[in-house]
């Protein structure tokens, strides 16, 4: 049985359609990234599949109970790591974590047991009882994910759960979702960050003004779009006339202008440097910074919409 | 000089674009002068009944009477004392307690006064009204002026005496503001409620607990018991702090006066449960902190204006007006058994109000907020 399932799942707010007729199909343990810009409907996507948003089309189904007609039994085996740090300010760490263990009706002592190992395991423990006014941000994520998870739910929404974390609190987050991934928790988590989905996630779907624009496993998406090298060149010129000449390569895959700069997809690309900037240099222009790496899921999107995840 | 300019325009900006704050900064001025205005408008359009107990049923007292109720025109007064007419002085204290009339006269036999003979008469009034207090004692000084044209303008020559037995608590400064502010008190309550459940909204907590299986009602709940635990520490500190700086509530013994105190706080506790529905039915039309509270001040302010917290309206028309608010028909209760020493099983008209009262707003409240939160 599919873990989450929906389909032509929509959501309009007046005249805007935040999500558009979206098919997604989550197996049990699998971890699913969505991954998109801002306002691309993620966040839109998993409230419905929390029932906290009505589907204005289409059904939507979690652990085979239907989002609109059993909510009830959705919550009991869902916990939510919402995209903006949610919590009782005046209550402690501990307190926060336990009112959710209590709403699911655990036991104290299982309740206990259980948010001391999570507190331990997101390095949290010290501060467990002190008011959560006094967190930094950072502490708040890694507070709210084991929020999501005291109760040990089945299925697990993480909305950007490493957004504005330093590189070490995100180490530590993302050690925590390896861990849950052996245990075989099904997993849906929306991120900007294209190397922790990358890194993270079986599967990816990318969303962009709400439909799912690719669907696969982060690999095959980046194949999709060519193996090779990423070359990315400020250049001032005629980019038109630049790309077309670029195109005639065989070993270039595609060219696309982003933010003032072409990005070059090719083949051994570090070995074509010469025949590029020549290149460039005859359609009159400048060539300025150049940048060479391999291809990301941030190459699959611009690949697939033309522009960075951040414009 | 750019940057601050840029600021204040960006904050006029914000004003004028929140249509609460504009309600707020606008038009509760305009409804608070309005509300006085009409609350007060006219003194003296209002009829205080007195009831009285004539022993004398000479022609004289008989016209004396007839004259504070229907003043001859060319006195050029208007008719503000409504004069019932009771048998005996139990029956008389007895509806006076229970608010039926606001003063009880007592005429012995004899009463004749005369330019160079005084004659006294008793008199109680509701001292927590002040207004009626007033008007009930200078209608009387005047009448018997005009009726019996005393040797120097401003002397009476009906003496006023209180009753030997005190009926209504003494007027006082404190014991005038003690009563309106236990209501009042309680009340601010409603602000609270308004703000912790927008709160709730706003933070994105509410939204993150709907992910668990509480179900709205057990946050609804919740809210109303906290809240109403809140209210009843106020209540009980509030009548302790009262107590405490010397009120003395109407009671014939320390332990007469302790039961008018808890029965009174009952009244109160009964009302702060209508304020909480009254807050959750505020935070359901709130979008953010900011409108609760000011949502909440706009009832709160205008209520204790109307419904006799401090004052009793004198126009008619505000008076019924008042009859929507809940502290009406608590204040009406807590002054009958604080100044006037009322049993509390007496004031079961306005407690069932309160009941019923509570019961509709925190119905419609859970309705509303379940609406919104959908």
């Amino acid at each position: 049985m599919l873990a989450i399932e929906t389909v032509n799942i929509t959501k309009k707010f007046g005249d805007l359609v935040a999500v558009d007729h979206v098919n997604l199909k989550v197996e049990e343990g699998e971890l699913v990234g969505l991954l998109g810009p801002n306002g691309a409907g993620k966040t839109t996507t998993i409230r419905m599949l929390c029932c906290l948003l009505t589907p204005t089309e289409g059904t939507g189904r979690v652990d085979g109970y239907d989002v609109q007609k059993e909510a009830a039994e959705i919550r009991k085996i869902i916990g939510v790591c919402p995209q903006e740090t949610t919590m009782y300010d005046r209550l402690t760490g501990r307190e926060n974590v336990e009112l959710i263990g209590k709403m699911h009706g655990m036991s104290k002592t299982e309740l206990k047991k259980r948010s001391e190992s999570l507190l331990e395991k997101m390095e949290l423990l010290q501060r467990a009882d002190e008011q959560i006014r006094n967190y930094s941000g950072g502490m708040k994520r890694r507070l709210d994910i084991i929020m999501s998870l005291v109760h040990n739910p089945k299925i697990l929404f993480l909305d950007e759960p490493t957004l504005g974390l330093d590189p070490a609190a995100r180490r530590v987050v993302w050690d925590f979702i390896e861990e849950l991934k052996k245990e075989r928790k099904t997993m849906i988590l929306t991120t900007h960050y294209m190397d922790e989905a990358d890194v993270l996630c079986d599967q990816v779907a990318v969303i962009d003004y709400g439909k799912i624009i690719a669907e696969d496993t982060p690999e095959q998406l980046k194949e999709k779009i060519g193996a090779g090298d990423v070359i990315e060149i400020d250049f001032t010129g005629d980019t038109t006339a630049a790309t077309k000449s670029l195109e005639k390569f065989k070993f270039v895959r595609k060219v696309s202008k982003v933010q003032g700069h072409l990005v070059i997809v090719a083949e051994a690309g570090v070995t074509k440097l010469g025949e590029i900037t020549t290149t460039l240099h005859n359609c009159g222009g400048s060539v300025g910074k150049i940048a060479v790496r391999q291809n990301t899921l941030e190459d699959v999107f611009i690949h697939l919409t033309g522009r960075k995840l951040g414009e | 000089m750019v940057r601050f300019w840029d600021i204040g325009i960006k904050n006029l900006k914000i004003v004028v674009r929140d249509r609460m704050y504009v309600v707020m900064l606008i038009i509760m001025p305009i409804m608070i002068m309005l509300l006085v205005g009409l609350a007060f408008r006219g003194e003296g359009t209002t009829t205080y009944a007195v009831g009285y107990v004539n022993n004398d049923m000479g022609a004289v007292s008989e016209a004396f009477i007839e004259k504070l109720e229907n003043p001859l025109k060319e006195w050029n007064m208007t008719d503000i004392l409504s004069m019932k007419s009771y048998k005996d002085t139990a029956t008389l204290k007895e509806d006076f307690r229970l608010g039926k009339i606001k003063g009880g006269l007592t005429i012995d036999a004899g009463f004749n006064p005369a330019p160079d003979t005084t004659t006294s008469v008793v008199l109680f009034v509701d001292e927590s009204d002040i207004s009626a207090a007033a008007n009930i004692r200078a209608r009387i000084i005047i009448v018997s002026q005009q009726m019996f044209n005393p040797p120097q303008a401003l002397q009476s020559v009906v003496n006023i005496k209180p009753p030997e037995e005190p009926v209504s608590v003494e007027f006082s400064a404190m014991n005038f503001m003690v009563i309106g502010t236990l209501t009042y008190a309680v009340s601010i309550i409603c602000f609270s409620t308004a703000l912790s459940f927008a709160k709730e909204r706003q933070s994105g907590t509410f939204s993150r607990m709907r992910t668990t299986p509480m179900s709205t009602m057990d946050l609804l709940t919740g809210g109303l018991i906290s809240n109403v635990a809140v209210s009843l520490i106020q209540a009980t500190l509030v009548f302790g702090t009262a107590y405490a700086i010397g009120f003395k509530p109407m009671g014939t013994t320390d332990i007469d006066k302790l039961m008018n105190m808890l029965a009174a706080f009952a009244v109160t506790v009964v009302l702060a449960v209508a304020f909480v529905g009254i807050g959750l039915v505020l935070a359901a039309f709130s979008k953010n902190e900011d409108q609760a509270v000011g949502i909440s001040w706009m009832i709160i302010i205008p209520m204790m204006f109307i419904s006799g917290t401090w004052f009793e309206p004198t126009d008619p028309i505000m008076n019924m007006v008042s009859q929507a608010f809940p502290a009406t028909y608590a204040n009406k209760a807590v002054r009958a058994i604080l100044a006037r020493g009322a049993p509390l099983g007496s004031m079961y008209g306005y407690i069932f109000a309160l009941i019923v009262y509570a019961v509709i707003a925190f119905t419609v409240g859970v309705l509303l907020f379940r609406k919104k939160t959908a």
